[in-house]
C-alpha cells in the first residue's frame, strides 16, 4: 500500500492492496475507495466550502463508512484492479464566473484577470485503462449562458474575485486557475458581467506549487461580438513553468475563434 | 415424353404467354427492387432528419414504387390501363367519403410532421393530456403520460388543438405559489425563498430566481417563488424545492396559513335558554 506525503498534488496512480482502503480529501470532497477480491467500491461526500483548501492523499483508512457518503460498487470479472488512477479534469460544461465586482476595462486598455473554477475527479483503472466514475470535488449550481432564455447553453454557476496580481491567489487544490487576458480595442469602456469559460476545452496543467492550471484565454473587443475575437492560448500559463496534468474534455483546434466571443463574454 | 407436361411447355414458350412472364418478372423485380431502394433509404435519412419522418419517407416511397410496378406490369399483361385509372378515380371519390377522417388524419400528419412543432422524446400538453411522445404516426401521435398511460391523440385534432410542447427549449420556469399570513414580514420572506432557490443547484443562477406578488387573498397574501432550471430537471426540482421552501420559512418563523375566516360576533354572547 502506497504512502503518499502530504502534498497538493492528490493525483497519480496508487496502489491497492487486498481488503484495503485508500481515503483522499481534495477541497471540500472526501472519498475513500476500498479494494475487495473482486470489486472496487468508492464513497464520496461533498462538503458545503467550495474554497475549501483541505488536501489528504491516499491515506490509509479504515472503520465503518461515515454519515453523509455515498457508495456505488464497481464488480471485475476476476480480480480487481490493484492499482487505482487518479486523473484532475475540469467541468463538463462551461463555467459561468461572475466577478464580485463588475470589471470595466477602458478603452485601449487591455486586463488579465485570473479566476478559479472547481476541478473534477475522474477515478480509473489502467491496463487496460478503463474510467470508472467522476467526482466533482464541488458541485456548482447550474446557470443559463445566453442573449435569451431560447438560445443559449447550460453550464455552472462561479463566482470570483477576479484577481488581477498571481500573488494574491491561493493553491486550493480543488480549484484550476485561468488567466483571461481582454483587450478592449473599442472607443468605449467594456463592462465586464459575466465570462462563460469553456472548460471542456481547456487542458489542465500544474505549476511546482502544485497548484492547477489552464490554459490562458485572450480575448479582443472591437464593440461588436461580430468583430471580437476569443482565443485559447498554446501550452500552459504564462505565468509560471507548468507541466500538463491531463488533456481537455474536447479537443480543439487552436487559433483564433471567430464569431465566439458572444460565447465566452454575454 | 408425358402429353401433360408437353402441353405445359408449349404454353410456356408460347408468344402468349411470354407477355404474362415479362410482367411477372417485372413485378417482382420491381417489387424487390422498392423493398432494398426503400430500406437503404431509411438507414440514409436516419443520420439526417428526424425520427418521424426517417419512418415516413421510405413508406410513403415504397408504396408509390409498388403502386408503379404494378402499374407497368399490368400493361405489360395487356390490361387497359386507362379503365383502370378510370375505374380507381371513382373508386377513390368512393372510398374518400368513406374514410374522410382517415384522410383527414393523413393529411394532418403530413402537415404535422412538416411543421415539426415537436418531435419523439418530447413532453407536450394538449388539452388536460400531458405526456412524453413515443411515436408519430399518418394518423395520430401516441403519448406515454407519466403515470404510464398510453394516449392516442389523432393527427386531425392534434393540428386543430393548442400544443404546449414542454421541453422545446433547453430550461424553464417553475412557478411555486404559496400563501403567507398577512402577520409575517414579506421581506424576511422573500429572502428566505430567494436564499432556498440559491442553495438548490438545480436552480439557475441566471436567470435568477425571483419571488413575485401575487394578490391580497382573502386568508393570506398569495407569493410566488419563479425559478429556473434545466429540462430534464423540472420535476426533481418541483418535489425538492417545494419541500424546501415549507422547511426553510417554518424555520425562519414565517406562517404558511391555511384558509380561515375571522367572524366577529356583535350582541349577547350567552346562550339562549332552550
Amino acid at each position: 500500500m502506497q504512502r503518499a506525503p502530504r502534498t497538493n498534488i492528490w493525483w497519480g496512480e496508487f496502489d491497492l492492496a487486498d481488503d484495503g482502503r485508500l481515503d483522499w480529501v481534495v477541497g471540500p470532497l472526501a472519498f475513500y475507495v476500498e479494494r475487495r477480491v473482486g470489486e472496487l467500491i468508492v464513497h464520496h461526500c461533498q462538503g458545503d466550502e467550495p474554497l475549501d483548501e483541505s488536501c489528504t492523499v491516499a491515506q490509509p483508512g479504515f472503520g465503518p463508512v461515515a454519515d453523509g457518503f455515498s457508495a456505488i460498487r464497481f464488480p471485475f470479472q476476476r480480480r480487481a484492479p490493484t492499482t487505482l488512477r487518479l486523473v484532475p479534469a475540469l467541468a463538463d460544461r462551461p463555467v459561468v464566473v461572475l466577478p464580485r465586482i463588475p470589471v470595466a476595462i477602458a478603452s485601449g486598455e487591455s486586463l488579465k484577470l485570473h479566476m478559479s473554477t472547481p476541478v473534477w475527479v475522474r477515478l480509473e483503472v489502467p491496463e487496460p485503462t478503463r474510467e470508472l466514475m467522476e467526482i466533482p470535488t464541488f458541485r456548482p449550481s447550474d446557470t443559463w449562458f445566453g442573449a435569451n432564455t431560447m438560445v443559449g447553453q447550460l453550464g455552472y454557476a462561479s463566482s470570483t474575485k477576479a484577481r488581477v496580481s498571481v500573488a494574491d491567489l491561493k493553491v486550493r487544490p480543488s480549484r484550476a486557475i485561468t488567466a483571461v487576458t481582454i483587450n478592449n480595442l473599442s472607443s468605449r469602456t467594456f463592462v465586464l458581467e459575466r465570462l462563460s469559460l469553456p472548460a471542456p476545452r481547456l487542458d489542465l496543467y500544474v505549476a511546482e506549487s502544485g497548484q492547477l492550471w489552464t490554459q490562458s484565454v485572450w480575448a479582443e473587443w472591437r464593440g461588436t461580438s461580430h468583430d471580437s475575437r476569443v482565443r485559447i492560448e498554446r501550452g500552459g500559463p504564462e505565468e509560471l513553468p507548468a507541466q500538463r496534468a491531463s488533456r481537455a474534455r474536447t479537443p480543439t483546434d487552436r487559433g483564433v475563434f471567430t464569431k465566439a466571443f458572444n460565447l465566452l463574454i454575454g | 415424353m408425358n402429353p401433360w407436361w408437353s402441353d405445359i411447355t408449349t404454353w410456356v414458350l408460347a408468344d402468349e404467354t411470354a407477355a404474362l412472364w415479362r410482367g411477372l418478372l417485372v413485378f417482382v423485380v420491381g417489387v424487390a427492387s422498392a423493398m432494398l431502394a426503400t430500406t437503404l433509404l431509411g438507414r440514409l435519412l436516419a443520420e439526417r432528419v428526424s425520427p418521424q419522418r426517417a419512418a415516413l419517407i421510405p413508406r410513403i416511397s415504397r408504396s408509390l414504387l409498388i403502386a408503379a410496378t404494378l402499374l407497368i406490369s399490368l400493361d405489360l399483361w395487356g390490361v387497359d390501363l386507362s379503365l383502370l385509372l378510370g375505374t380507381a378515380g371513382i373508386v377513390t371519390i368512393a372510398v374518400g367519403f368513406a374514410s374522410k377522417t382517415a384522410a383527414s388524419n393523413i393529411i394532418s400528419g403530413i402537415f404535422l410532421i412538416g411543421e415539426s412543432p415537436f418531435k419523439i422524446g418530447d413532453v407536450i400538453r394538449v388539452g388536460q393530456t400531458t405526456g412524453e411522445i413515443v411515436s408519430i404516426d399518418l394518423l395520430s401521435v401516441r403519448l406515454r403520460t407519466f403515470d404510464n398511460i398510453m394516449v392516442r391523440l389523432p393527427n386531425e385534432q392534434l393540428l386543430q388543438s393548442e400544443i404546449s410542447t414542454l421541453t422545446h427549449f433547453p430550461i424553464r420556469r417553475l412557478d411555486l405559489p404559496l400563501a403567507i399570513s398577512y402577520e409575517a414580514d414579506l421581506t424576511i420572506a422573500r429572502r428566505v425563498l430567494e436564499a432556498v432557490a440559491a442553495s438548490n443547484p438545480l436552480c439557475l443562477r441566471q436567470p435568477a430566481a425571483a419571488v413575485h406578488f401575487l394578490e391580497f387573498g382573502p386568508s393570506a397574501v398569495r407569493i410566488q417563488l419563479s425559478a429556473w432550471c434545466a429540462a430534464p430537471h423540472f420535476l426533481s426540482l418541483k418535489l425538492t424545492l417545494a419541500e424546501q421552501m415549507l422547511s426553510a420559512l417554518t424555520e425562519a418563523g414565517v406562517p404558511t396559513p391555511y384558509p380561515r375566516q375571522v367572524v366577529h360576533l356583535e350582541g349577547p354572547t350567552s346562550a339562549p335558554e332552550l
